[in-house]
């Protein structure tokens, strides 16, 4: 495997990062690394969507899973559980891609981690995906309140059109900080 | 627990204009995609209040099997081993019943996130 870079940007308090260009048919894979994601706002997990052509609506349908393997930072406790208030059913929404504690709270916290596109301008088949994403997730900071969360989320977005850009966002409020690069993967 | 329009009216006031960057390039976002986002963020923020209500107060989810089994949630069941212990207890103890450490410690986590 051979990765191309695209392309990267850094958030500073923005609302969105959007891939608009440097996605086509040119690569059968995407990769997006994302490196120390934090949203402005507590408890605002990064999500993304996508869009065709040069719309801008980024509301495409996802049908998607999502769960965590977490282990708490005093080696307390861990979990292995599915989150079905993360996933979509034809959902339109931000596709969640991490989770996040009471960040302001404990300026540490960030997540890290990877989302794979698959044959985006493939035009007969939907568009697949797949993320993991690690989280420090903390609720104040101390041991007890504090755990590294694995999220895996796949799914495909119900499209057989061709996507060509990809958004990254916060669920709510801007993105306080974080790098997203675009890698072509052939 | 602030309702969406509180959420609206908090979020205008923190931000006054917002940006995005497309490609590497800082935007101002239009005065429909700033109310689109105001409005998006204010149904996230509004939303999270409402499961951290239950998730504080306990009550009706559609999700309750998940607020029941997530460790990560207050309230939530104990998990297997401890279950397992408090089985033992009660064995050793003669409560098998309703008086005993198990049977109470899972019917307070149903008690709490009850099904619809």
């Amino acid at each position: 495997m051979g990765l191309t870079f695209i392309s990267s940007q850094t958030a500073s308090s923005d609302s969105s990062l959007d891939f608009t260009s440097g996605i086509d048919s040119t690569y059968n894979e995407y990769l997006f690394t994302i490196v120390n994601y934090k949203p402005v706002t507590d408890e605002k997990a990064l999500g993304f969507q996508v869009d065709t052509g040069t719309n801008t609506s980024y509301a495409q349908t996802i049908t998607s899973t999502f769960y965590k393997g977490g282990h708490q930072q005093n080696g307390g406790w861990s979990v292995l559980s599915y989150n079905p208030d993360e996933d979509q059913a034809e959902g339109i929404a931000l596709q969640k891609i991490s989770l996040t504690g009471e960040s302001n709270s404990y300026p540490a916290m960030t997540s890290s981690g990877s989302l794979t596109l698959y044959d985006p301008s493939n035009s007969t088949y939907v568009k697949h995906f797949t993320a993991r994403v690690n989280t420090q997730y903390t609720n104040n900071g101390t041991d007890a309140q504090t755990w590294a969360i694995d999220a895996h989320i796949a799914g495909y977005v119900n499209t057989t059109t061709a996507l060509t850009r990809v958004r990254f966002a916060a669920l709510s409020g801007n993105i306080l900080t974080g790098t997203i690069a675009l890698y072509g993967v052939s | 627990m602030a309702t969406k329009a509180e959420h609206i009216t908090a979020l205008k006031a923190k931000h006054s204009s917002l940006t995005r960057v497309v490609n590497g390039v800082t935007e101002t976002l239009s005065d429909s995609e700033y109310n689109a986002t105001i409005d998006q963020w204010a149904t996230a923020s509004a939303a999270t209040d409402a499961r951290n209500e239950l998730i504080a107060n306990g009550g009706q989810s559609a999700n309750y099997a998940s607020f029941r089994t997530d460790r990560m949630i207050d309230g939530s069941y104990p998990s297997v081993p401890d279950q397992l212990d408090m089985l033992f207890h009660d064995i050793t103890d003669g409560k098998l019943g309703k008086t005993g450490s198990w049977y109470k410690a899972v019917k307070a986590t149903k008690d709490k996130f009850t099904k619809p």
